[in-house]
């Protein structure tokens, strides 16, 4: 017993340490992997041949418009091929991992201009190693292309009229991909009107009615590329107008210069209808008068008849649409009024403008912006010399500007009995005007107001406003519903009484014309009397002082009478009799009507 | 009759524990492992890699562990062991520009209760038959590394594991040195009765609710067991 315990108190720590001692063997000496296979490698091998089985690209030049492929197909005496890699100036545009493949590059995303194409063929090292076999060693076999990136295909495609027809030409495709031109005409639901290989093509159909061809390039890979495109516009104003010696008006036109591609040529001219076979028929002769509206449309027919044609007729008819005249468009409004200036030129104030209009040339001779320090002028008028402008910026202010010196003369709270900045008032050439005022109605007067200095002088007390008055150019006269009066050294007197439509002579103020019923009188103001008189029956519209030249409006015609006599000088043939004395002027033998068209007389 | 066999037991078990003697025992030996699903496991793995890697260990023979507590009576013993069972197996290649393996390593632990009869004695050897019955956990690691040119691209593991009962019959001799040390050698063979899926990592319960519904990929340690041993015993 006494052993057992003695021997049990010695095993409590063997075991112990034999127990730690087997925990350390276990962990110790479980299973560990220590092989390896280690790969037999050719450190040293040879390099490939890789010959080209096919290679879509060009012998040394490739020429890059759009997105481009190039099939290839390589063979390698050895490695294997990995694949290939496509390098625009050394930057990666595509790659296959094959021996053969297609690839795309795009010369879209490259600057026009010349750059560096590179094919780089990978195939494997030969080593066996593990690098190689993941592709990461390789032979590479580069060549060099020099690529010609033209992305600017808007000046690809041009046009000639041949022989009569319309000829489409267009630039030549470079790259070796191309199969065939093929040409569309119309911008939308286009139709295809030719496939072909030569670089142009002729439409026989067209007759300058305007359209759009697109010429597209067929490609190797079934892709088609906008090559370029083309619009003809229809030139909608090729139909003129003009008078000949006879007076008489014709409409012409220029040749069309796809003559042979028409059948016939119809003109309608109001109600008439009258057909040509002849395409050099360029002259339409009419039997219209000035001032009469023209109403002409010219047809052409094609000798063949394209779609188009079927479902868009009016593109073949060309029309004018005007009254007969020279367009001149001095101003858009026929109330406008002109100022005869000087013997050739016309003025008038539109749109903050005063634009001068040389009769001679029927030409702007300038045109010119006025404002008072940015504010616009109403109710404007031009002396009759255009020497000075006057007009209304808010009431009751007015402004007069000297146009030779451009100085400008305000004048502020000037008594008018105009209601608005509108009102239009006579102003000299020297800068004077009639202001009409009444500070009480009881005692209305008119006063002759000098804007350079801002001093008036009352001449005239009424009680009833004048409805006309007129001062003379040299701001010497003024005449008040009939009453002339005579201003000399702050004097004013009372010269005359006239009866009827009165004007100064521009250029000399001493005359005066007066037109009462048919009798034409000129009178010299000072001292007052009649200087000659004519008999003038006919509607007076304006009187071209500078020719001595009257223009008048008679049965189916305007007249042009001597200012000196009455005589008839001139007959122009209308279709309507001209009343509207406010349409019509003559200047330098020039008729304007409504400012917009003119007639020379000859 | 179930009833009455557990009852012989354990009176048979009760009466032995009375007049024992209490043998600690070490073993250890060469095994043989079948693992014939991770071995089909491994060659599906790398038969389509590019890498074109050899299997250069395949669950070889290897050595276990077992340390025992033997309760001896006359001719009979009983007692408890813990059995310690390793090997692997590795898919390899390398060169100057990189390396590939994928490595496979199970460690299976044993613990199992066992019953052994005395057939043959002469002189001082006795001659036994020996059988274990056990628990078996098995744990494999499962691991990939790849590297070219100094890049690591894969380095990865992953930790699977599966629950088992074995049986390991055994023929042992022993020769006593003196009067407290024997030394022994034996023959067996180790069955797996059950062997259940593996799967990752988890708890016991899990694993068998898991395992209970699953099929899979298996440890299989059959294989023949060679070991020499010693053990102490106090009289």
């Amino acid at each position: 017993m006494t052993r057992k315990t003695s021997s049990l108190k010695f095993e409590k720590p063997v075991m112990n340490i034999i127990c730690l001692f087997l925990i350390l063997t276990f962990n110790s000496c479980l299973y560990e992997l220590n092989e390896f296979y280690d790969n037999p490698v050719n450190k040293d091998p040879t390099p490939p041949t890789i010959s080209v089985v096919q290679l879509d690209l060009a012998v040394d030049t490739v020429y890059a418009y759009g997105y481009h492929t190039a099939a290839f197909n390589f063979k390698t005496s050895n490695q294997e091929i990995q694949g290939a890699k496509l390098l625009i100036d050394n930057v990666v545009v595509d790659s296959v991992a094959s021996s053969n493949g297609v690839f795309q590059f795009s010369g879209y995303s490259t600057n026009n201009g010349i750059h560096k194409l590179t094919l780089q063929v990978f195939t494997k090292s030969g080593t066996g190693s593990i690098a190689d076999k993941l592709g990461g060693e390789s032979f590479v076999n580069s060549r060099n292309w020099v690529l010609v990136v033209d992305k600017d295909q808007s000046k690809n495609v041009s046009n000639t009229a041949k022989n009569g027809f319309l000829n489409i030409s267009w630039k030549k495709y470079k790259s070796s991909d191309f199969v065939s031109y093929l040409v569309y005409r119309g911008n939308w639901e286009g139709e295809l009107i030719c496939t072909t290989q030569n670089l142009n093509f002729t439409d026989s159909t067209y007759v300058n009615e305007g359209a759009f061809y697109t010429v597209y390039v067929k490609k190797k890979d079934g892709y088609t590329l906008e090559w370029g495109s083309l619009y003809l516009a229809r030139n909608y104003s090729m139909i003129h107008l003009d008078i000949d010696n006879n007076n008489q008006y014709y409409l012409w036109w220029n040749k069309i210069p796809y003559y042979n591609a028409v059948k016939s040529l119809t003109f309608k001219l109001g109600t008439k209808t009258q057909q040509s076979t002849n395409v050099n028929d360029t002259v339409f002769k009419t039997n219209l008068h000035f001032n009469d509206y023209c109403d002409f449309t010219l047809t052409i027919e094609p000798q063949k008849k394209n779609r188009n044609y079927q479902w868009k007729l009016s593109d073949f008819n060309y029309t004018f649409s005007e009254s007969a005249g020279i367009h001149v468009n001095i101003t858009s409004y026929w109330y406008n009024p002109l100022t005869q200036i000087s013997k050739d030129i016309v003025a008038c104030f539109y749109n903050d403008t005063i634009r001068k209009f040389q009769l001679s040339t029927l030409k702007f001779i300038s045109k010119q912006e006025l404002k008072y320090k940015g504010n616009r002028l109403y109710g404007v008028t031009l002396s009759p010399n255009g020497k000075f402008i006057l007009g209304g910026i808010d009431y009751p202010n007015r402004v007069a500007i000297n146009l030779e010196t451009n100085q400008s003369y305000l004048s502020t709270n000037i008594l008018s009995y105009a209601v608005n900045v509108s009102q239009s008032f006579y102003i000299s050439d020297v800068g004077t005007g009639v202001v009409k005022g009444y500070p009480s109605f009881e005692n209305a007067y008119e006063s002759v107001f000098d804007y350079i200095t801002h001093q008036g002088y009352t001449y005239h007390y009424s009680k009833s406003i004048a409805d006309s008055i007129l001062i003379s150019p040299d701001g010497q006269y003024y005449i008040s519903d009939g009453y002339g009066y005579y201003k000399n050294n702050g004097t004013i007197s009372s010269i005359f009484y006239v009866k009827g439509r009165y004007e100064f002579f521009p250029f000399d103020s001493n005359k005066l014309m007066v037109l009462n019923d048919a009798v034409l009188t000129v009178y010299q103001c000072y001292p007052f009397k009649k200087l000659w008189e004519f008999n003038q029956p006919d509607i007076m519209f304006n009187i071209d002082y500078y020719n001595n030249e009257i223009l008048c409006g008679s049965t189916n015609k305007l007249r042009i009478r001597s200012l000196k006599d009455g005589s008839i000088i001139n007959d122009i043939p209308m279709t309507i009799t001209p009343t509207s004395w406010e349409e019509y002027f003559l200047y330098n033998h020039v008729i304007l009507y409504a400012n917009q068209y003119a007639y020379r007389v000859k | 009759m179930k009833k009455k066999v557990l009852l012989f037991i354990a009176v048979f078990h009760i009466i032995t524990f009375k007049a024992q003697t209490i043998k600690y025992g070490f073993e250890s030996g060469i095994g043989t492992y079948q693992m014939s699903d991770l071995r089909e496991y491994l060659r599906v793995s790398i038969q389509d890699n590019v890498l074109q890697p050899k299997i250069v260990a395949n669950f070889p023979a290897y050595l276990y562990f077992q340390p025992s507590i033997l309760f001896h009576h006359k001719s009979h013993s009983w007692g408890f062991n813990v059995g310690l069972m390793s090997t692997g197996a590795r898919a390899s290649i390398r060169d100057y520009s990189g390396e590939y393996r994928y490595d496979n390593k199970a460690v299976g632990f044993a613990p199992a209760f066992f019953e052994e009869l005395l057939l043959y004695k002469k002189d001082k050897i006795s001659l036994y038959i020996h059988a274990d019955v056990g628990l078996l956990y098995s744990n494999v690691q499962l691991k990939e590394y790849f590297n070219v040119n100094t890049q690591v691209f894969t380095d990865k593991s992953m930790k699977i594991m599966s629950f088992g009962l074995f049986a390991k019959p055994e023929v042992k001799a022993v020769y006593p040195i003196n009067d407290n040390i024997d030394v022994e050698a034996n023959i067996g063979y180790h069955f797996d009765i059950y062997s259940g899926p593996l799967v990752q990592e988890t708890d016991p319960i899990t694993y068998f609710r898991y395992a209970l519904f699953q099929n899979g990929k298996k440890t299989q340690w059959n294989g023949i067991r060679i070991g020499l041993g010693c053990s102490y015993h106090f009289k």
